[in-house]
């Protein structure tokens, strides 16, 4: 049962995640990728990574998501423009990218889902605090730097001086 | 270090030994005014500049002098690292390592015998006056903070030059001057025939300084083999017999560097010494057996190898044949440059090497028979030369070739204070003679041509007045310094001989008498036709005016040196080294030339007859007065009563292949400068313009450019393709493992 | 029960530079705020100092023990306190260049200080990680901070195409890498490199974990393509020319010089820790892949440039393939020969790779390239006008036809650059090339240096074009005189020293040098 929800939520990641770029409406892109996190979300549901699942929907869908979609909306971008024009590069690196993936998939054969039990706290929010302050002290900080690195990127990039 | 900066700590000037602290201020201060002036002369003005580059020089001198009475003193000392015994008369400060390559090593340091501290006073005191006269003479020309900077850094290069404590830093100094020499030759650079001029004294001497490094190669393998066979051939273990004398010397090698003038000294010792006694031992005959390019060559040969390549060097620097075609183009700077290459620096580098290098050059009588050779047959052929040079300064730099033919003549026959004694003798009197000849230009616009001068003895009575005095002293006049310093140098040669070459001596005495003959004809012809007649009639200036206070104070001092310089070579007027009585300037040298005499009489190389020089000294003053008299009537009273009527076929002849300074420089250029000129071109055309640029280059380069240029269009400027390639890329990569893999 | 790790003064010892330049940013930033004055002139000097403190503690530790800290994420190695120095000087110069760049078009901000300094902080981190997702995180830190610096004008669409092309493609290698990372982690169940390293010593040796060898294989090809992107290597190269010729200036200096710098150490770390377990020569095989492409990709396409900018940046990828040649050298196992351009050539009788001597040529490399190449864009930067730029000629050669007679003082300091650049003696680059084809030779990586000794002489061409137009093109009648200003002229003064320095008296570099060689390698 866990392996077949496991490859149905995987593929519909997948999926989903092709139409964020094959779309031509932002606003479908934007909706595939609601579509790719809430996937996402389930297959770490499935990995017992519950906290970590809600996050990604609180977060990702629901917080980040809405911001998406109101600067769509906010440009007006809603309407599509056009077909898909077929280039070239876009042939080659599609097909690149299929076969690129079809090799991993050759690589990866030998792991097969094995059901391991991990102990009862796994995935709690518990655990995972006390995760974070000890062993992953360093990558946690580092996390907090970068952050701030990002807000003020982010800000330098949308100021209107300059 | 404390002892460098403050050598006045507590008992000088008491010790004079002290002094050797203050050795390396001598060239510190010129080196620093030359820096000075080249930075911030331009900023200074023209009078600080002045004075700046002066004060250094004079400072200089100062120290000099100081140096001069400290090598005088009874207790002055220093021990010899060499050896371990201490070395008299002199100072030495060793101011650490300089460099070190393998087991090659040289330092940088200052020794100061009685030889270096007399040229140091040549160096110094003549410098500064010509100095002192540049700042009148240089007043009108903007370059004039570049003109000091040099000047002061030719000063102290020379000044690198005599007092080095090792061939290397010798050669620091070597080919600073000659840097020097063609930056100030070629002062005036934009005038084309002038920067061509510095070109030929630089290429000249780049010829003679390859043959000077091969030598001092030659030396450090010599060393090198010396110390080898030494340790490893129980023929050398005799040589080294006194051990702790060895340890010292081995040591010093290593640490000093095998071309430490100490260590070159030891080892010329220790050579044949050993021998004497008659034991077995290395000898300069002993075949080397050490592996290296050295090996089965006797130390001899390579010892006369050597010093033949540093004659070349010699030649080069001091202007003998074949390479004195430069010196004459010299002139080409502005005179006071002339005067100091002349007489202070440079051309005196040569002789001083020989001097310097002398317990080396007694150890090989074929290299002494080239030296005494060459510098004969240069006294001649310059002198001949000179006979018909109508150029004021062509007829100076001729004169000064041929009196450094004599100097090489002195060297060659072992006479080497008589050398070094006309080495400073005639740095006081060509002083004087060019800076009478810049004097002479300065008040007649410049005019150079002797033909169009003329008369000058009533309109420049005090140049007239030191340059005749300065020509008497080097036609050899007594009671003139020209006079005993010749001469001793002709005495010298007749009474000398050289072994396995018993005609070198007669030989050099009688070319060298002929020399002095042409000396006294053209130096009196020179002197006729500037100062004494009627002025031209196409003279520039109708009338000359006498230059300035300082040119004047300049050219007096000269002269009052080149008559007072006479107390020098009075013969045997003290007593000397094994009760004779020898000349003033012989007893002083004694001591720095006293290995040398010793080797000499040791192997036999050079013997001395002793006999009076006064009847010598009477035909060569009769010489000379012959060869000024009859300049005097040939060109006071035969050509004038002459005048309109052709001149002798014989004479016309001689005249114009004279001029034509024998056309040397034409056979350089036929032999030496067409051919290569035409094979470089040929090469260039073959080899460079068309395989090299052609083909390989320009092809390549095509190519090159147009498989860029289709890469270019891969650059498109568009996002997706980029991801593409790098999509693409990845998967070959993983591609390539997996199949590797998996295979 | 948590138990909170006990922290002590060593744990921190190797972050100083880090937290001096992150300190230094957040001061800068808030300076900002509290501003009063419309003079900014003080943040450069900041962040000046904030670069200066940082590489002074970078050198102290170069001579610490390596070992690991903070259980086992963080290294305090020479090799890293000595990168580190390296970019604290790259990031220092480069603030240098700013202030007069960023006054000529009106843009004087602190926050570009504080990304500066913030990008030289992620790229110590970077450096110093032993673990992969603090890599990571560390990666995107300066990522981040060169994203938002490169499209920091953004009046005119070249720094806006730059800035977007550079993020949109770094997200796709960061992407990449990340995918590698969990691969690996697949492999090996660890992220510290250490234990990855002998995890992967098992799966190669252990005949019952075979199956796990084409997963490390691949993850190892997607962090080596990730790595590929950041140091510009040919095939992931593609967004540097773009990038670097609309980025600020400054900003380029310090993508050439810091953020390649900080890329290559974390690279050669990376494949040095995970490369011990590996058999065969699959790392040796993939990196002089890489160095052959790269080096003669860069060149070739540097040729045809009449623009400066992008031709360094196309040269600042062909620096990258000769670096590469240093790090294909670290993986030549001894014994194995085979021949071709890209193997071990049997010529080289009795080589012994010797890792130490290729570390130090490559940081000696990454030191001299620095310098070398922050001046460059330095002169260039400050010889370029804003109107000029819309029309994309500000860098075309003809911009510096008759710089000797108009600026002489910046025709040497540009012709020491571009001579140290394309190798010539006597300058660091040319110090930096011989110590990096020697240790390669020294492993029997014949043929590679032969192609880096070709294309260095491509390289040559181009690199004196632009001393031949100094020097030997009449000025432009109207070719206005660049400002002056102290501090671009005091960064171009000690780079141009540093470069001759570098290259005439490699020796004082020597101890640490030799330092740099030992690399902390973990259990």
């Amino acid at each position: 049962m866990t392996t077949f929800l496991f490859y149905f939520f995987a593929i519909l990641t997948v999926v989903a995640a092709a139409g964020v770029i094959a779309a031509r409406s932002p606003m479908y892109s934007a909706m595939s990728l609601v579509g790719t996190f809430f996937c996402l979300a389930a297959i770490y549901a499935l990995l017992l990574a519950h906290t970590i699942a809600v996050l990604q929907v609180l977060v990702y869908a629901g917080a980040i998501m809405v911001l998406f979609l109101f600067v769509i909306m906010l440009l007006s971008l809603g309407e599509a423009v056009g077909p898909a024009k077929v280039t070239f590069p876009r042939v080659v690196g599609g097909i690149a990218s299929a076969v690129l993936f079809a090799f991993l998939v050759v690589a990866a054969r030998p792991f097969v889902p094995v059901g391991a039990q991990p102990p009862p706290s796994f995935g709690t929010l518990q655990s995972i605090g006390a995760q974070l302050y000890t062993q992953w002290l360093a990558p946690f900080e580092a996390v907090s730097l970068r952050v701030l690195v990002a807000r003020v990127g982010a800000v330098v990039v949308a100021k209107s001086r300059v | 270090m404390l002892a460098l900066v403050n050598p006045f700590t507590d008992a000088f000037p008491g010790a004079p030994e002290n002094l050797a602290n203050l050795l390396w201020v001598i060239v510190a201060l010129p080196l620093a005014g030359a820096f000075l002036c080249g930075v911030l002369g331009k900023f200074m003005g023209r009078a600080n500049t002045n004075f700046l580059a002066c004060f250094t020089v004079f400072a200089s001198f100062i120290l000099s002098c100081l140096t001069l009475w400290a090598v005088g003193a009874q207790s002055t000392q220093f021990i010899s690292p060499a050896s371990g015994v201490p070395v008299r008369w002199a100072l030495w400060l060793d101011l650490g390592r300089w460099f070190s390559a393998g087991d090659f090593s040289a330092h940088y340091g200052f020794l100061v015998d009685r030889l270096t501290a007399a040229m140091l006073m040549v160096i110094t005191g003549i410098g500064f006056l010509i100095h002192l006269y540049s700042t009148e003479y240089m007043e009108h020309d903007d370059g004039y903070w570049r003109y000091f900077a040099y000047l002061n850094l030719f000063v102290a290069m020379m000044l690198t030059l005599v007092m080095a404590d090792n061939l290397v830093l010798l050669f620091v100094g070597w080919e600073g001057v000659g840097l020097c020499s063609y930056l100030l030759i070629g002062f005036w650079y934009r005038d084309t025939e002038k920067a061509w001029a510095g070109r030929k004294a630089f290429i000249t001497n780049r010829i003679g300084d390859f043959g000077f490094l091969i030598g001092m190669f030659l030396l450090v393998l010599l060393v090198g083999a010396t110390e080898q066979m030494g340790r490893e051939t129980a023929l050398g273990r005799s040589n080294f017999s006194d051990i702790g004398r060895a340890r010292a010397w081995v040591t010093a090698v290593h640490d000093q560097g095998p071309l430490n003038l100490e260590v070159l000294r030891e080892w010329a010792l220790r050579m044949p010494a050993e021998t004497a006694k008659d034991r077995p031992g290395m000898t300069l005959g002993t075949t080397i057996t050490t592996e290296g390019p050295l090996k089965g060559k006797t130390f001899g040969q390579v010892l006369t190898a050597a010093l033949l390549l540093l004659l070349l060097g010699a030649a080069g620097k001091s202007a003998q044949i074949p390479l004195y075609v430069w010196l004459p183009d010299a002139m080409a700077g502005p005179t006071p440059v002339s005067a100091l290459i002349h007489a202070a620096t440079m051309v005196t580098a040569g002789v001083y090497l020989f001097c310097r290098l002398s317990f080396l050059l007694v150890l090989s009588p074929t290299a002494m028979a080239w030296v005494a050779m060459i510098g004969a047959l240069t006294a001649i052929w310059a002198a001949l030369i000179a006979f018909a040079q109508d150029d004021i300064k062509k007829v100076l730099a001729y004169s000064t070739v041929s009196q450094l033919g004599f100097m090489f003549m002195g060297v060659g026959v072992g006479v080497f204070w008589a050398a070094a004694l006309h080495l400073v003798t005639h740095a006081c009197f060509k002083a004087c003679l060019f800076l009478g000849a810049g004097s002479v230009m300065h008040g007649n616009a410049d005019e150079t041509d002797i033909r169009r001068l003329g008369g000058l003895r009533k309109e420049m009575p005090w140049t007239w007045a030191t340059f005749a005095i300065a020509t008497l002293a080097i036609t050899g006049i007594v009671p003139l310094s020209g006079f005993f310093s010749k001469d001793a140098i002709l005495h010298g040669a007749h009474t000398t001989e050289v072994a396995g070459y018993p005609w070198v001596g007669h030989t050099v005495y009688w070319m060298g008498l002929f020399g002095a003959l042409c000396t006294a004809f053209y130096m009196t012809r020179l002197y006729v036709l500037t100062f004494e007649g009627k002025r031209a009639p196409d003279a520039r200036v109708p009338h000359a005016h006498e230059s300035g206070f300082r040119m004047v104070f300049v050219l007096v001092f000269l002269a009052f040196l080149s008559v007072v310089g006479v107390v020098w070579g009075i013969p045997e007027l003290v007593p000397g080294p094994g009760g004779r009585k020898v000349a003033l300037m012989e007893g002083y040298l004694a001591p720095a030339m006293n290995l040398a005499d010793r080797l000499a009489s040791i192997y036999d190389t050079v013997t001395h007859t002793e006999s009076s020089p006064w009847l010598g000294f009477a035909i060569a003053w009769a010489v000379a007065l012959v060869g000024g008299a009859t300049a005097w009537l040939v060109f006071r009273s035969w050509l004038p009563a002459r005048a309109g009527k052709p001149l002798p076929n014989y004479i016309a002849l001689f005249w114009s292949w004279a001029r034509a300074k024998f056309y040397v420089d034409e056979l350089y250029d036929l032999l030496i400068i067409r051919p290569f000129t035409v094979l470089s071109k040929g090469l260039y055309k073959i080899v460079d313009a068309g395989l090299i640029d052609g083909v390989a280059v320009g092809g390549t380069a095509g190519v090159l450019r147009r498989v860029g240029g289709w890469l270019r269009y891969t650059q498109t400027g568009n996002a997706q393709n980029y991801a593409t390639v790098m999509a693409v890329g990845l998967l070959i990569s993983i591609g390539v493992v997996l199949t590797w893999v998996l295979r | 029960m948590l138990t909170l790790p006990t922290l002590t003064s060593t744990d921190f010892l190797p972050l100083w530079p880090a937290l001096i330049l992150s300190a230094g940013a957040c001061l800068v930033l808030l300076s900002e705020v509290f501003l009063s004055s419309a003079s900014r002139s003080f943040q450069p000097l900041l962040t000046v100092i904030a670069t200066v403190l940082g590489a002074l503690v970078a050198a102290a530790t170069v001579f610490s023990v390596p070992t690991g800290v903070f259980g086992g994420f963080v290294v305090l190695d020479p090799f890293g306190s000595l990168v580190s120095l390296v970019i604290c000087i790259g990031v220092g110069l480069s603030a240098l260049l700013a202030p007069a760049f960023l006054r000529g078009r009106q843009a004087e901000r602190g926050e570009f200080y504080a990304l500066l300094l913030f990008g030289g902080a992620g790229m110590s981190l970077l450096v110093l990680s032993n673990e992969l997702i603090f890599l990571f995180i560390n990666l995107e830190i300066l990522s981040i901070a060169t994203y938002a610096l490169a499209a920091y004008l953004r009046r005119g669409p070249r720094p806006a195409e730059a800035g977007f092309k550079y993020f949109i493609l770094g997200a796709f290698s960061s992407a990449v890498l990340l995918y590698g990372a969990a691969l690996l982690f697949g492999a090996t169940r660890s992220t510290l490199l250490p234990q990855m390293g002998a995890e992967l010593a098992r799966i190669f040796t252990d005949p019952t974990l075979s199956d796990r060898q084409p997963l490390a294989y691949c993850g190892l090809a997607l962090i080596g393509a990730g790595f590929g992107f950041k140091i510009a290597a040919v095939p992931f190269h593609m967004w540097t020319p773009d990038v670097y010729e609309g980025a600020p200036t400054p900003v380029t200096a310090m993508m050439s010089a810091a953020v390649k710098a900080a890329a290559f150490a974390a690279m050669v770390r990376v494949f040095l820790v995970l490369g011990r377990g590996i058999p065969g020569d699959a790392l040796l095989t993939g990196f002089s892949t890489l160095a052959f492409l790269t080096m003669i990709g860069g060149n070739l396409l540097a040729l045809p440039q009449r623009n400066v900018k992008r031709m360094l940046a196309y040269s600042s990828i062909s620096h990258a393939g000769y670096l590469l040649v240093g790090v294909a050298s670290l993986f030549v196992k001894s014994g194995t020969t085979k021949g071709g351009v890209l193997g071990v050539t049997a010529l080289a009788a009795g080589a012994t790779p010797d890792t130490a001597g290729a570390l130090r040529g490559i940081l000696f490399y990454l030191l001299a390239y620095t310098v070398t190449t922050v001046g460059a864009f330095g002169v260039l930067g400050a010889l370029e006008r804003r109107d000029d730029e819309v029309r994309g000629f500000a860098w075309d050669l003809d911009r510096l036809a008759g710089l000797a007679q108009r600026k002489p003082a910046w025709a040497v300091a540009m012709a020491v650059f571009m001579l140290s650049l394309g190798g010539i003696p006597p300058m660091a680059g040319f110090m930096g090339k011989l110590l990096i084809f020697r240790s390669a030779v020294d492993a029997g990586l014949v043929g590679l240096v032969i192609v880096g000794v070709l294309t260095s002489a491509v390289g040559a061409y181009y690199y004196l074009r632009v001393v031949v137009y100094m020097y030997m093109r009449p000025a432009p009648e109207a070719g206005g005189l660049p400002e002056r200003n102290l501090s671009t002229e005091l960064a171009l003064v000690l780079s141009t020293v540093a470069v001759v320095v570098l290259g005439v008296l490699p020796g004082i570099t020597g101890t640490w040098l030799s330092r740099g060689g030992s690399v902390f390698l973990g259990r």
